[in-house]
């Protein structure tokens, strides 16, 4: 046990670093608001992104890490976030304009008793379970029927993106009773406390954080673990790894379900902060913007993640104040120049400059990266 | 009985084409090297991927070590079972360093063993051990992506030691190498028979390379058009008439004598 610690590399940022995170995001921004120096718009908007921002982390596990594009990581965020919206729905039942035991948006649709599938939601235990486990489930079906048949690449992201087209088709009938178009809003608490509080909206902001920290602490681990080091091997040539021995469709699923179930839990603290959960963050578009916050910040590192969901999220609220209109173009443009000028994100830019700034030559692993590892196309 | 490999009657077809026909193949367990040569075509990589798993034959029998029926196993499962393949062009994981390739060959590979494990554990000696032998310790912290191609050969060899295979298919390990690089290579083949117990299958083209290896008197297998043309000593099957036919019907010059 003498050779190892200096064999192996350690390339995360120091838990430092983490530790500074969280100070800042769970202590220092809550304080400051309850001071007087930000105000509840301001934490409220910053609770948004970091529930975004562990959206993001899951996503960055399985294509930045694990190389598996998913463009359906949206659907797991929308059980998430309509699991908790139903339950916050009939938390508020009896007391809407029409003082029926289901909420308003039934009564439009002429539908008097509580659905059948909305009953356990009247629980907040399983409320919340189904926001974390159901999108897991949901992602080892998909993942059993399709990695374990060596559907990969291309394929895998069309199959996802047009799961994601069809749950939003779905989520936008009437008939599936939760709310068409409209979706769910007008939430009056969560477990008791009035969402109108700013109190309350502070608890959640503080949980939000706890959360992203957690989640960033654990998929940490995982990435520092020798499964994360299969994992990227998945990425970079998935054939030698199965001769070496490994199972590689099992480590697709297993990471495949925890970013799902990171995703569910996102749309689960996100859905109380704004207010409103509609098909519209369900569909294909917000799947892909999570691609971009992920691009952007610097796939396959985990700091990239939580800073291209932070960072892109808050252009977008400045700039739809100002230039709601040109906001696709924008977002479209930042993804091809970031694919173009720096493919490894702001972190990676970052990680040069401070090369360039101490004299150290960094190799990154995109630089020395297979060009063509399928040697039996021939 | 007591053999390491079993085949029988293998053939594979690609879409009607006959990769290999009606292949017979034995390897006893005290075989060390066993030599696959031939043409260009003749199914020497072919029965490397069936051996493997990758390729379902049509029909044919394989047995390992008389009762492990590979036939029907997946590829990671073959692995297991301590037949562990070299592939033909360096196959190592570029963005990884040399060290945490070999972490990645060394001990288990279950799921729920490697969530537990660190990137440092320890399977170490054993890692530090075999990159001794191939002598890339000095390069342990270097991106596997870095290395020159010939490094990168070892490590793929190194990475394959270190699961102490039964059997070990060597794809062309030479290939692409320089002359130095070759010698080394021949004696790191060498050291891994002196040394452990595995036996080894090398497919090469390098008439020079094959000469070196089979020295020791080891058993050459000539394939052609899928099937086995000859067997013996390397001397009795150049003096094959029907191997000098293969190799000069195809417009292949036999290497200089």
């Amino acid at each position: 046990m003498t050779v190892a610690p200096d064999l192996a590399r350690t390339r995360d940022p120091q838990l430092v670093w983490v530790g500074l995170f969280a100070v800042v995001f769970i202590v220092g921004l809550p304080a400051a608001n309850a001071l007087g120096f930000v105000s509840d718009y301001f934490l409220n908007l910053f609770g948004k992104y970091l529930a975004l921002a562990i959206l993001a982390l899951g996503m960055d596990l399985i294509w930045g890490y694990a190389g598996i594009l998913s463009l359906g990581q949206a659907i797991f965020f929308g059980i998430g976030a309509y699991s908790i919206g139903m339950h916050m729905m009939l938390e508020g039942a009896g007391k809407g304009v029409y003082g029926e035991p289901v909420p308003d948006f039934m009564i439009w649709n002429q539908v008097y008793q509580l659905p059948l599938f909305w009953k356990p939601y009247k629980y907040a235990v399983l409320a919340l379970a189904s926001a974390i486990l159901l999108p897991a489930l949901f992602a080892m079906v998909i993942g059993f029927l399709t990695l374990r048949r060596r559907l990969r690449g291309t394929y895998f992201a069309i199959l996802t993106q047009a799961i994601a087209f069809a749950v939003w088709l779905m989520v936008n009938r009437n008939e599936m009773k939760l709310g068409g178009t409209n979706g769910l809003t007008d939430f009056k608490s969560i477990l008791g406390f009035s969402l109108g509080s700013p109190a309350t909206l502070r608890a959640v902001y503080v949980v939000t954080a706890v959360l992203l920290v957690g989640a960033l602490l654990l998929s940490r681990a995982l990435v520092r673990s020798k499964t994360g080091l299969v994992l990227e091997a998945i990425r970079d040539n998935e054939r030698r790894l199965e001769f070496l021995g490994y199972d590689a469709a099992g480590f697709k699923i297993f990471v495949f379900a925890v970013s799902a179930a990171l995703a569910g839990l996102a749309g689960l603290l996100y859905a109380p902060q704004v207010g409103i959960i509609t098909p519209s963050q369900v569909g294909v578009l917000p799947s892909l913007e999570i691609v971009i916050w992920v691009a952007f910040g610097g796939r396959g590192t985990l700091w990239g993640a939580l800073v291209g969901a932070i960072s892109v999220n808050w252009l977008r609220s400045v700039l739809t104040a100002t230039y709601p209109s040109l906001w696709p173009i924008i977002l479209g443009g930042l993804f091809m120049t970031v694919m173009l000028l720096f493919p490894s994100g702001l972190v990676g830019l970052a990680a040069r400059a401070t090369a360039v700034l101490t004299g150290r030559r960094a190799v990154s692993a995109a630089e020395v990266a297979p060009s063509g590892v399928n040697e039996h196309t021939a | 009985m007591e053999t390491l490999l079993y085949v029988e009657s293998l053939t594979v077809s690609f879409d009607g084409f006959l990769a290999l026909r009606n292949l017979n193949l034995i390897i006893e367990r005290n075989e060390r090297v066993r030599l696959l040569i031939g043409p260009n075509g003749a199914g020497k990589t072919t029965l490397f991927d069936v051996l493997t798993g990758y390729v379902t034959p049509t029909a044919g029998r394989v047995l390992f070590r008389d009762t492990v029926n590979v036939l029907g196993m997946r590829p990671h499962e073959i692995a297991n079972t301590g037949v562990i393949r070299k592939f033909q062009t360096p196959s190592v994981f570029p963005g990884h360093t040399v060290f945490e390739n070999m972490l990645l060959s060394a001990g288990r590979k279950r799921f729920v063993a490697t969530l537990g494990a660190g990137r440092v554990f320890r399977d170490h000696e054993a890692i530090v051990d075999v990159l001794d032998r191939v002598g890339l310790r000095e390069r342990a912290q270097h991106l596997a992506g870095t290395l020159s191609h010939g490094e990168k050969q070892w490590l793929e060899i190194a990475m394959l030691l270190v699961q102490e295979p039964t059997l070990l298919l060597l794809d062309e390990p030479a290939a692409g190498m320089t002359r130095p690089e070759k010698e080394k290579t021949v004696a790191l083949i060498e050291a891994i028979v002196a040394r452990s117990a595995c036996s080894v299958m090398l497919i090469e083209h390098d008439m020079e390379f094959v000469r070196q290896i089979a020295r020791q008197g080891h058993r050459v297998t000539v394939l052609h058009e899928g099937t086995v043309l000859s067997e013996g000593s390397l001397d009795r099957v150049q003096a094959d008439e029907r191997v000098v036919e293969a190799y000069l019907g195809r417009g292949k010059v036999r290497g200089a004598a």
